[in-house]
């Protein structure tokens, strides 16, 4: 059926001079097409309209410096009712890097198309609010670009001459962002600043709010406080070495980005990883979005005044901190991923201890259950505040939990099954309406499935090895690196100049905490990656969070902003 | 040597034995009723900050060390913790969080990118606070374990509890 659906899109789009990328289909199963960059709109259009395609997953750019035309602009659709993935790709020359934009189809194009544009120089025709997004107002060149230092710095702040000299005067230093609106649209409202460093908010976010009395009549949202140049390292460090920066990303669920980036560079490679290792990634996945899902909910609670239950969800946050340490030695940033394996297997006693903790789990989230379901206070407070339809959400290329609460039972685990979720019973569950109570019961509902995989994991965990007996990226054991030279020159280059990617590029998405969190990686056949760009979630959700946030009361931003759960590093990243 | 019991009788015998007055220099009582009274403004970017979670609630209650309060307004706070990443759209900010500080005030560089950048050396990241601002303790991690983070607040007590103190003029 598949490939009829496949055959079907490369014939309607080839009426806008696309052609299959290659001969070969893709590395990542997803339909790869290039067209000219005239008709980029017209192929989107159909892809919307006649195929399917309702969402717009990532906008992007890829510098090949040196080559004519020197851009490549990646889009990736996803069809969430025939979940298949199409990648469309186009050049355009350095000259004039214009391509039309999508905003007039997808509500969510806006936000990528600004950050393309700030990273790459790209402009976007029909996109009229290119300001900087995760840069700031006076940022001069693309930090992306080929041709852009990576150490180039543009300090905002003088620095100090030495350490003993006083801090710099705050007064007139230039204000990072500039806001969409500075002046009231109607009379009697007042335009109020939140953040960056609000107590309220958990990540630093900026909200510049027009407010008419309690009522919030329009808001503008900034990130980019926490963008710490991500892209850029990845164009400088081996594909092993990014572990540790990948985990930084969604740094509550971080080994969920260690087994995407893995897979990504797995799936490049051509690595099928052992069956041990695909169960345990699965666990450790499923661990992971235990913790994150109850950071989200403890901050989210903590923010409207229970203190209990904030308490209890950390208290259990903390014993899962703990036991994940026990297996990696880290308690928030993991590295644990290798590309082909982990790191190391199961300790002793490990699972004996998972039995206990979950045990525990269910005891803290029942108190909570209790404290918070049915309190008059706290449905008052997320009962219809910050609704989004289904449809909306779709458009502005929601995924994950928020999307799952409008009712959508969208969820990669069952999609495009992946790692071992194929082989594992469980439900996906989804809310009514789509407003923050909803969000949170989704996750609520989420962890006690998590739980329950778990459990099954437990129970059929394979025995094996984790690592794939593969010299290309596997190291050799220690014993042998000091006994032989065979095993101390593979360690050597692995170290040194990285595990060998083919040429080539994919997108491999996992149902991260918070949505659809996908790797898109170039290669050109080097240690090294020539391009990472991460498709984030919570960066994604910032484009439509004003329609959350819009008509409601100026408290119910606390409570809507702590259900979208926007992480910091991933946003920013 | 026989020990000797000395009543001390305050004059008149009207009181009953007790201590009423005592000696100290004046810096080491500031100190001390300083290094007891730290109220932190959390100034919270990035990874460190679920540590930081960890670090205020149940398991390891920083409120031991009378330093839990968290005030989330610059004016009331005495001890700026920076928990995690500045970049350059930031550093404006921190700034200004900081001058809104009160003195006597102390800055706390919490886990490795506020003390250096840490792995982010590049276009967006500050290489640590101390470019912008002076630091009084920093510690190590990234992001650091609870047990870090306490140990970090209590060297940075002893600091105060040996700190001069002056609170009228700059001598005294």
């Amino acid at each position: 059926m598949t490939d009829t659906l496949q055959d079907r899109i490369v014939a309607r789009l080839a009426a806008h001079g696309a052609t299959p990328f290659g001969d070969q289909p893709a590395v990542d199963g997803v339909l790869a097409l290039v067209l000219p960059a005239e008709s980029v709109l017209a192929a989107g259009q159909a892809l919307k309209d006649e195929l399917g395609f309702d969402l717009l997953l990532d906008v992007t750019a890829v510098d090949w410096l040196g080559q004519t035309p020197r851009f490549e602009v990646v889009w990736h659709f996803w069809s969430t009712t025939q979940h298949l993935r199409v990648r469309l790709k186009t050049r355009v020359g350095a000259d004039d890097p214009t391509v039309d934009s999508f905003c007039r189809l997808y509500g969510s194009a806006g936000l990528m198309e600004r950050e393309c544009h700030e990273m790459y120089g790209i402009r976007f025709r029909g996109n009229d609010d290119l300001r900087p997004i995760l840069l700031y107002e006076g940022f001069v060149g693309h930090p992306l670009r080929k041709d852009y230092p990576k150490g180039r710095e543009q300090p905002l702040v003088p620095y100090r001459a030495s350490r003993d000299a006083p801090a710099p005067s705050a007064e007139g230093l230039p204000n990072p962002i500039r806001p969409a609106f500075t002046s009231s649209s109607r009379e009697h409202t007042v335009i109020v600043n939140i953040g960056p460093s609000h107590p309220a908010t958990h990540g630093t976010i900026q909200i510049v709010a027009e407010l008419d009395g309690e009522q919030v009549v329009r808001t503008d949202i900034h990130c980019g406080y926490l963008h710490r140049g991500f892209e850029k390292e990845c164009e400088d460090h081996t594909w092993h070495n990014l572990i540790p920066y990948v985990d930084r990303l969604n740094y509550c669920s971080a080994l969920i980005n260690d087994f995407a980036w893995c897979e990504a560079v797995e799936r490049m490679m051509g690595i099928e990883i052992t069956p041990r290792c695909r169960y345990l990634r699965t666990l450790l996945s499923e661990y992971s979005r235990v913790a994150d899902h109850l950071t989200c909910i403890a901050a989210s609670l903590m923010e409207l005044g229970a203190m209990t239950a904030f308490l209890y969800l950390v208290t259990i946050r903390d014993y899962i901190y703990e036991h994940l340490a026990d297996l990696t030695g880290a308690r928030v940033t993991y590295s644990f991923g290798r590309i082909g394996g982990l790191a190391r297997d199961l300790p002793v006693g490990w699972l004996d201890r998972l039995e206990v903790i979950l045990g525990q789990f269910d005891t803290f989230v029942d108190r909570v259950h209790g404290l918070v379901d049915r309190n008059r206070i706290f449905i008052d407070r997320m009962r219809d505040v910050g609704v989004m339809s289904q449809a909306d959400a779709i458009n502005w290329g929601y995924t994950g939990p928020i999307l799952r609460s409008t009712g959508a039972p969208r969820d990669l685990r069952k999609d495009a099954p992946y790692l071992a979720y194929a082989e594992l019973d469980f439900d996906v569950p989804v809310g009514i309406n789509g407003d923050n109570y909803d969000r949170y019961y989704v996750r609520m509902r989420e962890m006690d499935e998590s739980i329950d995989m778990i459990r099954q994991i437990v129970a059929k965990l394979p025995e094996g090895p984790v690592d794939v007996d593969d010299r290309r990226c596997t190291f050799p054991d220690k014993a042998l690196v000091y006994g032989e030279i065979e095993s101390l020159i593979n360690h050597f280059k692995l170290v040194m100049d990285g595990p060998v990617v083919p040429a080539g590029d994919a997108y491999i998405a996992h149902e991260g905490a918070n949505g659809e969190l996908g790797f898109y990686a170039v290669s050109t056949g080097t240690g090294i990656p020539y391009k990472v760009h991460v498709r984030a979630p919570s960066f994604v959700h910032m484009g439509g969070a004003h329609r959350l946030l819009d008509g409601y009361q100026l408290a119910d931003i606390i409570p809507t902003f702590g259900s979208i759960n926007m992480i910091g590093g991933e946003c920013d990243r | 040597m026989e020990a000797k019991t000395i009543p001390i009788v305050p004059a008149g015998g009207t009181k009953s034995a007790a201590f009423e007055y005592l000696t100290t220099k004046k810096d080491e009582l500031v100190g001390w009723a300083r290094k007891f009274s730290l109220f932190p403004y959390p100034f919270v970017t990035a990874c460190c900050a679920m540590e930081f979670m960890a670090v205020s609630s149940t398991p390891y209650d920083t409120d031991r060390f009378g330093a839990a309060l968290p005030r989330f307004s610059p004016r009331q706070a005495d001890l700026l913790m920076v928990v995690g990443t500045i970049n350059h759209k930031q550093a404006p900010v921190l700034l200004k969080v900081y001058e809104q500080m009160c003195e006597p005030k102390w800055v706390m560089a919490f886990g490795a990118c506020a003390t250096s950048g840490g792995f982010y050396q590049n276009y967006a990241a500050v290489a640590g606070i101390d470019r912008i601002l002076p630091v009084d303790v920093y510690v190590p991690g990234c992001p650091p374990r609870p047990e870090t983070v306490i140990d970090a607040i209590m060297l940075l007590q002893d600091k105060i509890a040996r700190d001069r103190h002056p609170i009228i003029t700059r001598e005294f």
